[in-house]
This record gives C-alpha cells, structure tokens and sequence, in this order.
C-alpha cells in the first residue's frame, strides 16, 4: 500500500495524532511501552475514550487491574463520560475472569492454551464489533509463555487476526528502566506495526513524561521526543526543549 | 474373660469365624479385584446396622438411588444417611471442567464475557475434610461405609488419605462404631496399601478366579489384629439376599 493512504484511527490525543501524520493506520498493532508511572494505561485509555466518543466500539482488556479501579482514575477527566459505560461503547473486559472461564489459571502456558487465549480475543472483537483495543499488559500474558517462540506465535497469531477485523490494537508492555530494546522479551517490539516508547526525563530537577514514536507501518511519523503532560483535560504533547535535560533510566 | 461386644457384618458365616461378629472399635479394610462384588458387600455391612446403629454410607461411584434400589432388590434394609462424594465433586469440579472444555473449544459466548467466573464465597471443597466432617457428627452406636477409598487415594496425597483415615479410625474406637473402607486391589504403590493395612483392624479380600466352567469366588481373611489363627479363605456365591459364603 502506498505510504499515507491507509485510513487512519485517530487517537484524538492533541499533538499525537499530527505526530503520526493523521492517526495509526487501522488495523495496526502498536506497542506502548515504558517503565512503570510513565503514563502508558493513561495513553491508552485516552485512546479509547477518544474512539468511543467518536461512535466506535473500544474495549480495554486488563490483566492486572480490575476494570473498577480504572474507572475510577478516569471519572477525574473531563472528556470522560460514563454513558460511554452505559451504552457499552466502551467496554471493560477483566482478563483474570476469562482465566478461570477457559481453564487457563496457570502460570505456564501451552501452544493450545495460548490459540485458545487469541481465539477468545479475537471472537470477542468479532463479536462486539470492537474497532479499538487495548490489552493492558501484553507483558503479564507473555510471563505465562515459556519462549520467545510462543510470545512470537502469540503477538503473530493475535496481530494478523485482529488486523484482518480491521482492528487497531494497542499492547502495553511494560518495560524495566534497565532495560535495552523497547519490550522486555525483544520479540514483541519486532513483530509490532508500531511502537510507541514512554519514558521519564530530568530537567533541572522537574520529572518529565517523554513520548517518542519509534516505528509505525504504514505512515510516515515524526521520531523526536515530545514532552507528555497528563493534565485533567486529557494528554497534552508539546515539543522538547532540549536543554539541560537527563535521560532517566 | 470380659466379654467382647461385637456387631455383625452382615454375612453369618463371616461372623463366625470372626470373632461372633466385629467387636466394637474395629475398622475394616475390604480390598477387591474389579467384579467381585465389593459394592454389594458395602452394601449388605451397611444393611446390617439398619435400625440398630446411625449408619452412613459415603459413595463415589453410585447414585444414591441406585443404592437404594439395589439394596432393596436384595432384601436389604436403606434406613440410612448416604452422602454421595461422587455427586458432590461432578457439581464442584467436574461440571466446572466439562464447561470450561466446551469454552475451550467454542470460546465463551459473549454473553458469558461479563458475568463472574465464581460465585462469592465459592471455595474449593476438600472432600476428604468433607468426609472426617460427617464422621465427626456421628452418635454412637454407629457404622460408617466409605465406599471407595479409591477416589481419595485418586484425587489426594497419600499422607493426606491416611491422615483421614487415622481420624476415623481413632472416632470409631474411642465411640465404639465399626467402619468398613472398600479399596480396589493391586493397584497401589507398597507404601500406600501397607499404610492403610496398619490402620486396618480386620482385612477382607475378595477374589476371583477363572475357570473354564466360569469364576471362583473367594472372600479371604488376612488379619484380625491379635488373632492369627483367624486367617482363612472361603468361597462365596452371590444369591437373592447377596453374597453367601459356601460352607
């Protein structure tokens, strides 16, 4: 496809959406990675709030919260409105349920365990009409596959069925501040449409947020780093002022 | 000599070369090939408390009507408490599973996505603690039936079985009941059958031997503690009011 004219999904993120020329290419799937407190279920739930608003069917898949607590982090922003809720435009799905539903409370996972897990996503996607998803943390599910090969087969298996729904999809993975590469098993990052990094800035004493688009298919995108502020309106971008600034790790 | 209070077994025969019955206290352990009518046995020692002794039955294997039904096919009284193990863990673990298969294979329908995998206060049952629980709440004079000690030995650790075990056992003789353990034959490790063999008071076997006319049947006594010379073997026929031993 010739580069700008896939449709884009609007993050609805101020500044995000003109970083990435428009939008993510729909159907992509994008790693939001970074160290913890760096703003990544923020970033995603915007995404999905934004989406909603705009009439599509967002679904958050979480792992490691409970579908209640995240909602009441969100109650604070001015954007939010619960009748996205009520009219189940946007939908919360807690991962740990579906666990115990398909026989998969286990902390080691099979090859049938995991195309179970994908079909499952993907049927629900399919099912509701799901057009944004997040899976909040792709990291926590690869914990329970035993090699790079599975998260491979997993992230391939799970990327291909959603994009063919035309789906777009943001996993968040979890990153150590130690870390090199974008994702903690270093496959993740190189079977993904996209990354988007997230991570912390000193300056002059001031911790910033930082975002960076590192690859996205499919369009053409800015890779400076921008500076993310999470105000009560919602994320705002703004270019780095490079001056003084000591990269957090 | 005091005399020694004893109950019968249900089988007059069987009393007699025992000590004119099982003495209050005892603890029976009946192992059997597949076939040869351990159930029946269970059965018919259960019967023979009917209307004298609280008795209680625990199964694994039967429905408690089919236990009813055969009992009284054979002419055996079913004034008894029977707690059906079997029935209990399909509800608790295997409905659960057979679901949890049909999800696996058809995902989870959509409108399952939303509800609770559990119910609040929903825990996990122990099945054995389920049984030393019911055995606790018995009054003397009373029997107790567990037919089989194979679920458990199935389903939990050895050590944990023959824990249970010793905690029935020590109820039965400190309150003067009786208790039979039903347990399939030769298919445990040593250390499993000589465990529960020492809890045993009296050991019963049942065997079966084919022959070109059709098969032997054997019901053998192995120990009664302190009575040696009570060991014996002796063939048995299944009649209208359940197994007979043949003189």
């Amino acid at each position: 496809m010739v580069d700008g004219s896939r449709e884009r999904c609007k993050t609805g993120i101020a500044g995000m959406d003109s970083i990435l020329d428009g939008g993510i290419p729909r159907g992509n799937t994008v790693l939001i990675t970074g160290s913890c407190g760096t703003g990544k279920t923020t970033l995603s739930l915007e995404f999905l709030v934004h989406g909603a608003i705009m009439g599509e069917r967002s679904m958050y898949i979480s792992v490691t919260e409970v579908p209640e607590k995240l909602l009441e982090n969100m109650i604070d922003y001015e954007f939010f409105d619960k009748k996205l809720i009520d009219e189940k435009k946007l939908i919360f799905v807690d991962l740990q349920e579906i666990y115990v539903k398909l026989g998969l409370e286990k902390l080691e996972f099979t090859l049938e365990d995991i195309n179970i897990l994908v079909e499952q996503i993907v049927k629900m996607v399919k099912e509701l009409g799901v057009e944004r998803l997040v899976i909040d943390s792709i990291t926590s599910i690869c914990y329970r596959l035993t090699s790079k090969e599975e998260i491979r087969e997993f992230i391939l298996h799970l990327g291909k069925e959603l994009s063919e729904l035309g789906c777009t999809t943001l996993l968040v993975s979890e990153l150590l501040p130690s870390a090199a590469g974008y994702s903690q098993y270093g496959v993740e990052e190189a079977i993904a449409d996209g990354i988007i990094l997230l991570g912390n800035l000193e300056r002059r004493g001031d911790l910033l947020r930082t975002l960076q688009v590192i690859k996205m298919r499919g369009t053409t995108h800015s890779r400076a780093k921008y500076v993310m502020d999470l105000t009560s309106i919602g994320i705002l971008i703004a270019p780095l002022l490079k001056g003084g600034s000591v990269e957090v790790t | 000599m005091m005399e020694i209070k004893t109950v019968s077994t249900g089988l007059p025969i069987l009393d007699e070369s025992l000590m004119n019955g099982v003495p209050l206290g005892y603890t029976i352990l009946l192992s059997a090939s597949p076939g040869s009518g351990s159930e029946l046995f269970a059965k018919q020692f259960a019967a023979a408390g009917v209307g004298k002794e609280n008795v209680i039955y625990f199964t694994s294997t039967e429905r408690n009507e089919d236990i009813i039904s055969t009992m009284k096919s054979f002419g055996l009284g079913t004034n008894l408490k029977i707690i059906n193990i079997g029935a209990e863990y399909y509800h608790k673990v295997l409905e659960k599973e057979l679901i949890i298969s049909k999800y696996r294979e058809e995902g989870i329908p959509i409108g399952e996505i939303f509800t609770p995998a559990r119910k609040k206060k929903e825990r996990e049952v122990n099945f054995l603690t389920r049984m030393t629980y019911e055995v606790s709440k018995l009054k003397p004079p009373f029997r107790i039936v567990v037919d089989s000690l194979d679920f458990f030995l199935n389903n939990y650790e050895r050590i944990k079985v023959l824990s249970a075990l010793r905690t029935i056992k020590a109820h039965t003789q400190y309150y003067g009941g009786v208790s039979l353990f039903t347990m399939l034959k030769d298919v445990y490790d040593t250390e499993t059958v000589s465990g529960i063999e020492q809890l045993a008071d009296i050991i019963l076997e049942l065997e079966m031997l084919r022959t070109p006319k059709g098969f032997l049947k054997y019901i053998v006594i192995k120990k009664v503690r302190n009575h040696p010379e009570k060991a014996g073997i002796f063939k048995y026929t299944v009649k209208e009011h359940g197994i007979e031993i043949v003189k």
